[in-house]
């Protein structure tokens, strides 16, 4: 039994880092969606506040959980989640997933999770590739009048701004947060 | 214990409302989310759309699929508008033909019918028994169950945060929004992330303490099990969607 303890104790993601992942993509998931709602939809300002708000908390959760996989773990149960709970979408998951891990190795590459330009990097990738396969997808359901997907992609460049913004703030919110002394690492 | 609980007979609902397992609507929800991709024909997209309201019809009061057909039409008229102001820079787009234009939506509006059911009349208890039917490892079990359980949470927490905030002579609201979104932010979100990375922090403890992760097999709590509802939802939505793939390839097929 104690040698049966031991084996489960060498896990690679240890259950305070998995309930850290969930309160984020929860945290992520749910203020987005206020601002989104609060700003009364296509706002141009709330759709870069959005995008703002969700890179820097995605920014604090790398820095939290300084793993490779981090990112790939989110995508997935942030996606599991909006299908069950929100119906998102299924057929994006292959892709998020591939993009999840292509910037996880990019931060693996580029120095570790514990260079901080290099979680900035791979923040700023996956905000990037995700955005291209939400388009991707949307001209799959868009694709007999392409320029509904123009706007498509106009919003989502706006969106994006606020994603590169959100780099910025979310370093900023770490070194407020490590202050606090909420942040150790 | 579980045997003696008796919570495996534990009944929600005796309505056709609940009656169709989680699972079931999630199988539905896949199925049309791929389904409607490759179809572009007007009429095997009305027959799922059809086939779609009856099903959500079933699920879910008619003012709430009111409302988000409304949500639908209005996306709709937004980029219709979108696409008129564009046209006065590029005068080459501003010829829409108005059938095409909304095929589309035709699709977004199947999705919103498989969706509503599922988001609205599941409860989370079903949806956290069918996250562990599903056997799915505690590295993606354990992070799911705690974002299901504080999504309820966060909402109350929000709701606080904006009375706090009322109190306090600040409101939330699109044009508060427009004019100071930094501080607008500041105040909502601030005080959100701090209390998520206390509350994560407190259930990490919790779990440690419980021995999460490191005991045996989970029990659990309660079962689901599939109906005769959910095996008749199941073949009527392969049926048809066999026939709005008829419909779409019948050319090629006859050919």
């Amino acid at each position: 039994m104690k040698h049966k303890f031991k084996e489960k104790e060498n896990r690679y993601w240890k259950p305070r880092e998995l309930i850290v992942i969930g309160t984020f993509a929860a945290l992520i998931k749910i203020s987005t969606m206020l601002i989104a709602l609060a700003g009364g939809g296509m706002n141009p300002v709330t759709m870069v506040l959005k995008n703002v708000v969700a890179t820097a908390l995605l920014i604090v959760l790398v820095y939290k959980v300084r793993k490779f996989g981090v990112l790939t773990l989110f995508v997935l149960i942030c996606s599991i989640i909006s299908m069950l709970l929100m119906g998102g979408n299924f057929v994006t998951l292959p892709g998020m997933l591939v993009a999840g891990l292509i910037c996880d190795c990019l931060i693996m590459i580029s120095g570790g999770y514990k260079a901080a330009w290099a979680l900035v990097a791979g923040v700023g990738l996956f905000d990037f590739l995700s955005r291209a396969i939400s388009l991707g997808y949307s001209y799959l359901m868009f694709r007999e009048e392409p320029k509904l997907f123009i706007i498509g992609m106009v919003v989502v460049i706006i969106g994006y701004t606020g994603c590169i913004i959100g780099l910025g703030s979310g370093i900023f919110l770490v070194k407020e947060f490590r202050h606090a002394g909420i942040i150790r690492e | 214990m579980r045997v003696l609980s008796g919570n495996d007979l534990t009944k929600y609902s005796t309505g056709l409302r609940c009656r169709l397992d989680a699972r079931t609507k999630m199988v539905i929800c896949l199925a049309a989310s791929v389904a409607v991709i490759p179809l572009k024909g007007i009429i095997p997209l009305s027959i799922l759309l059809l086939a779609s309201t009856i099903y959500a019809l079933f699920h879910i009061r008619i003012r709430i699929i009111f409302v988000c057909w409304s949500a639908v039409l209005l996306m709709g008229a937004t980029a219709l508008l979108c696409l008129k102001i564009m046209t006065v820079f590029w005068p080459e787009i501003g010829k829409v033909d108005i059938f095409i234009f909304f095929v589309p939506f035709f699709r977004v509006a199947v999705l919103v019918n498989v969706i509503l059911p599922l988001a609205l009349s599941s409860h989370i208890q079903d949806i956290l028994t069918s996250l562990k039917s599903f056997c799915l490892p505690l590295f993606i079990y354990l992070p799911g169950v705690v974002m299901v359980r504080f999504i309820p949470s966060f909402i109350n927490d929000i709701k606080l945060i904006s009375e706090s905030l009322k109190i306090r002579g600040y409101r939330i609201n699109p044009v508060a929004f427009s004019l100071h979104p930094i501080r607008t932010t500041r105040l909502l979100f601030v005080p959100m992330v701090v209390r998520a990375l206390r509350a994560s922090d407190e259930l990490s403890v919790a779990a440690e303490l419980k021995g999460i992760g490191y005991a045996g097999e989970m029990t659990f709590y309660r079962t689901n099990k599939f109906s005769y509802p959910d095996y008749i939802a199941g073949v009527t939505a392969i049926l048809l969607l066999f026939a709005s793939f008829l419909f779409e390839y019948k050319d090629a097929i006859l050919s």
